[in-house]
């Protein structure tokens, strides 16, 4: 059983090597156009992570993603162009830090307010991290936005869109492998058994104000780090790029399926590849159409895409 | 080894306990019974520190508790299993195991009694991957206890373990729980189903609307008229219960109910 165990394991680590080898394939096969959708959206899918991670294994509902994504964003911008000599995974480890301070900034106070009012307050800080970046003009760039530095390492930059990709799909690799490990290490469990119930949680020696406030900073960490990486990949920042994002991130959650480890990889490949399919059609309504498909999913499928592949594959098994 | 001192307790401003003291000696089953909202599962969320009494001391092992955090309690072996089997519904059974040792940093003898769990329990090793929603009642509390000893407790306590199950069900729970005693685990077992709770009890408390009104041994409880009577439904003397009745909850005025 122990060997079997340990095979097990090893496979599941050839799968992760494989996925790197998958990197590659990509260029080959994609036009820069797909290119640039496909690394929109893996970023999409790591700070819908960072959501997921927090709704759905700690019941922790926050609005915060797009204002900790617009911070991670700028910091990243206005640290690669202020120290220019720093090497690009240095800048995302150093956004990834300041990120995580600010979510343990944000979330001592926020963590003691549940649900709705939770909710409410981190849509609050969403909302003042835009008004700072318009306030903050000779920082920032204020409403007219700023020029994002490429990724670069020693004054060699990575400009163009096939390394960003590379650079956007290895970190997301890692971010997958990463959030698949915690989920099934003691700490995920504390995290799924606060969110399954909070009374027998405390009751098995959980702190959970503690764990609240981790599963928080885990999230805003991981909204940075998806900010830098689309400063990466569209070079040009303003506030209102993410001040639209509001519900983005509960669709893409929706649609792929809350509280699996794979889920926002696939919600945020619906929710990206929404406007491809229908952008010719529905151009000027497209909020309609990512309407319809909330109204859809919640209503006929709350447990998203995976929920509608579980039950196909029962149907099929069945039928065999 | 467990000492409740004169414990008052209050939700909001409605008194649930009154002036309550109880002894949980090393190595005793001690129970506490009564009917609903008597004020049972409120002393022991006082005792694993989810409730702060208002007065009184507990005391655990010499050392004060009664202000403690829940997860510090934890922490000293005082584990409560709460009532209506609070599993967790989307962790896997052999998962809910491992949440009931997280307090634990011996990893190896974590996994051992993981496997002696499952071992005394077969229904759970059978379904050790599904998650614990799946489970019917009886195996969830099965795996509610399971998981309280999977923490290697200095006391347990157990609330209402027999709630909603079929009565076969409640008595293979309650053969387990013979089984544990024997093991000479520490249990402070709160009841409504007074009959097996005090067959099984070295003393135990009768608790009503709050306060301890007859305390004793098992057996000697279950001799008990007042108990009989009130707890076990055995009618002794009728006419004594209707005194009974008629003195504690009428306030003497028999004509109001004849009417």
């Amino acid at each position: 059983m122990y060997r079997e165990r340990e095979r097990r394991v090893w496979t599941g680590k050839l799968w992760w090597l494989a996925g790197v080898a998958v990197a590659f394939v990509f260029p080959l096969i994609l036009s820069q156009y797909y290119l640039f959708v496909l690394a929109n959206i893996i970023i999409m899918a790591i700070v819908a992570q960072g959501l997921n991670t927090m709704i759905g294994w700690g019941a922790v509902f926050s609005f915060g993603q797009p204002g900790f994504m617009a911070f991670g964003a700028y910091f990243g911008a206005i640290l690669a162009r202020e120290l220019p000599f720093l090497p690009f995974p240095i800048v995302i480890i150093l956004t990834a830090i300041a990120s995580a301070l600010l979510g343990l900034l944000i979330g001592y106070p926020c963590l003691r307010l549940r649900g709705f009012f939770l909710a409410m307050a981190t849509f609050g800080f969403s909302s003042s991290i835009f008004v700072l970046i318009n306030f903050l003009r000779s920082l920032t760039g204020g409403n007219e936005g700023m020029y994002a530095p490429p990724p670069a390492i020693g004054g060699i930059s990575f400009a163009n869109t096939t390394n960003i990709f590379f650079i956007v799909f290895l970190i997301g690799l890692l971010i997958q492998f990463g959030v698949s490990n915690i989920n099934r290490s003691r700490t995920g469990r504390a995290w799924r058994a606060i969110r399954d119930g909070e009374i027998p949680a405390a009751s098995m020696g959980i702190n959970i104000a503690k764990e609240k406030i981790k599963l928080f900073i885990l999230g805003s960490v991981l909204a940075g780090v998806g900010g830098v990486l689309y400063s990466y990949l569209i070079g040009y920042l303003q506030s209102d790029f993410f001040s639209i994002m509001g519900l983005s991130f509960f669709l893409i959650l929706v649609s792929g399926g809350i509280g699996t480890v794979w889920g926002p990889i696939i919600g945020s490949f619906i929710f990206m590849m929404i406007p491809q399919v229908f952008g010719g059609m529905f151009s000027q309504s497209m909020n309609l159409v990512y309407g319809v498909i909330l109204i859809g999913f919640v209503s006929l499928a709350p447990g998203g895409v995976y929920q509608i592949l579980g039950k196909l594959q029962s149907v099929v098994r069945r039928g065999v | 080894m467990l000492k409740l001192n004169s414990i008052s307790c209050f939700y909001g401003k409605v008194q649930a306990i009154r002036d309550v003291s109880i002894e949980v000696p090393q190595g005793s089953l001690v129970s506490i019974i009564g009917s609903n909202g008597a004020g049972k599962s409120t002393i022991l969320k006082t005792i694993s520190g989810l409730l702060h009494p208002r007065s009184g001391t507990i005391h655990f092992r010499e050392k004060e508790i009664t202000l403690t955090k829940p997860e510090e309690i934890v922490r000293l072996g005082i584990i409560h299993v709460p009532e209506g089997r609070l599993v967790f519904p989307e962790l896997t059974v052999r998962e809910n195991l491992r949440m009931g040792a997280y307090c634990r940093s011996d990893k190896n003898e974590v996994r051992r009694d993981e496997e002696r769990m499952l071992e005394t329990f077969p229904i759970l090793n059978q379904r050790e991957k599904q998650v614990a929603a799946t489970l019917s009642g009886g195996e969830q509390q099965m795996l509610a206890i399971a998981r309280g000893l999977m923490a290697s407790p200095a006391i347990l306590l157990l609330d209402e373990p027999s709630l909603g199950l079929a009565p076969v069900i409640t008595e293979r729970v309650y053969s387990f729980l013979a089984e544990l005693k024997n093991r000479g685990t520490t249990i402070l077992l709160v009841e409504q189903n007074a009959m097996m709770a005090l067959e099984l009890s070295d003393y135990a408390y009768v608790l009503e609307t709050g306060s301890v009104s007859i305390k004793g041994t098992g057996s000697e409880l279950l001799s008990n008229d007042d108990v009989r009577n009130l707890y076990l439904g055995i009618k002794v003397d009728v006419t004594s219960v209707n005194d009974t009745i008629e003195r504690d909850y009428l306030g003497g005025q028999k004509d109001a109910t004849s009417k």
